[in-house]
């Protein structure tokens, strides 16, 4: 894991609307990893998902202005920035066509596959959720790395709205008391 | 709702997942914003979801933070430029919805002009077959015009056919008709010529006359604009002559001969 910046995010925006060279350097070391662990849910090859991590990094950096916090945080800006680069990359044919002669059990259609033992497993590989239910993992893997709206998730899991905030809730409490 | 229980309602982890839309992430944008606490537990939720998903898979290679680097100088990577501020919010999802409605709305477009399309070619449709009936209509009357004409041509070049000129008498002089009869089997047609139309109720009649006896070949009219005046009467076995008398509509058994307007003999 990279170390982190301590930076707030205004700041750091800041830097980066100046286009400063420090403002770059935090921005990939704060973030990198974290984006590479999303595209590489989607982008399953390595080389691949690191083309999409930098185009990412250069839509970040070309739209900054366009970043709204009356929206959102920066962060979740970011990662809706690399989950929609995934989801483009891997809808283009030359990656499809790769996938078709390649693997094609692992070419499940981000944000819209079920939810499967295999999808969890994937979490929990590091060790950080693999002792968390499954009821808590699954709703972290939909949000955060599949990109369900809160309806989708509802309907996913075929469980009231309610039950989607308090489970999220519950799920990164266990989380962070890991850390 | 005040900032504990934004907290505790597990709209902020929802709200950093991207999972809010509308109103309800402005709501909660807005409290973050106004409110410190909710604000470091945002960044809280952040941080620990930046390591669940640093955790998950490898790192990318230590060279690609100065490839990024040099990317994000180098102005050939401009393609990128076409993101738009909405679309970023707006998840994959939403953005293949509206694609959907435009092809939902291409197709509705697509269909009306069929429709209208399908009216305006029945319309034409119907004309057309207004028009082919109208034809058909005339073609029929041009047949049955041209066989009687052929049957009068036929009539007037018989070679027993006679033609008889009859004159107006004392009491109309200058008008002219003529008869044309066939002594071998009695046809008989009538050129009106020079007659005046009758008055109402009124009608000419043509009588032939042989030893003395008036014959009925009945009656005919005169039609001013009619381009073939030609009638073809009752069939007469014989005469010596015609004469035309104006009376009652229909016909009479015996002519008013002081209503005789024109005569001729063989």
């Amino acid at each position: 894991m990279s170390v982190r910046v301590e930076i707030n995010s205004e700041e750091l925006l800041l830097l980066v609307r100046q286009r400063s060279e420090k403002g770059f350097s935090v921005l990939y070391d704060n973030y990198s990893a974290a984006l590479f662990g999303v595209i590489s849910r989607i982008v399953k090859d390595n080389a691949s998902a690191e083309d999409v991590l930098q185009e990412s990094f250069v839509k970040i950096w070309r739209n900054i202005e366009q970043y709204d916090d009356c929206k959102g945080t920066f962060f979740t800006w970011m990662l809706n920035i690399a989950r929609n680069a995934s989801i483009d990359y891997v809808r283009s044919r030359p990656y499809l066509q790769k996938q078709r002669t390649g693997n094609e059990k692992d070419l499940n259609a981000p944000g819209v596959s079920p939810v499967s033992p295999d999808n969890i497993e994937h979490i929990g590989v590091r060790g950080m959720v693999m002792n968390m239910e499954t009821q808590y993992s699954e709703i972290l893997n939909l949000l955060y790395f599949n990109g369900y709206t809160q309806e989708e998730v509802s309907e996913a899991l075929n469980i009231p709205l309610g039950t989607v905030k308090t489970r999220a809730r519950r799920a990164l409490q266990i989380l962070r008391n890991q850390f | 709702m005040n900032a504990e229980e934004l907290i505790e309602s597990g709209k902020l982890e929802l709200y950093v997942a991207g999972a809010l839309q509308g109103m309800e992430a402005r709501e909660v944008a807005m409290m973050v914003k106004a409110n410190n606490k909710v604000q470091e537990e945002v960044r809280a939720i952040e941080g620990a979801l930046l390591a669940l998903l640093s955790s998950t898979s490898g790192v990318p290679s230590s060279s690609l933070k100065d490839k990024v680097a040099g990317a994000i100088q180098s102005p050939f990577v401009t393609r990128q430029n076409a993101i738009r501020g909405e679309e970023v919010y707006e998840r994959k999802a939403i953005q293949v919805s509206s694609l959907t409605w435009l092809l939902a709305a291409a197709c509705v477009a697509l269909l009306v002009t069929f429709g209208v399309t399908a009216v305006l070619l029945n319309n034409k449709i119907n004309e057309d077959q207004a028009v082919l009936t109208a034809t058909k209509e005339e073609y029929k009357s041009t047949i049955i015009r041209s066989e009687k004409l052929a049957g009068e041509l036929a009539l007037i070049n018989h070679q027993n056919t006679r033609k008889i000129f009859l004159s107006g008498v004392a009491s109309s002089p200058g008008l002219k008709a003529i008869v044309y009869w066939n002594n071998l089997n009695g046809r008989v047609l009538i050129s009106p010529l020079s007659l005046p139309a009758p008055p109402a109720g009124k009608q000419y009649q043509l009588w032939a006359l042989l030893d003395g006896k008036p014959v009925s070949a009945g009656v005919f009219d005169v039609v001013d604009d009619a381009d073939d005046k030609l009638q073809e009467l009752k069939n007469i076995a014989g005469a010596q002559a015609f004469a035309v008398t104006l009376e009652e509509s229909g016909g009479v058994l015996t002519p008013t001969l002081s209503a005789t307007y024109v005569m001729g003999k063989l």
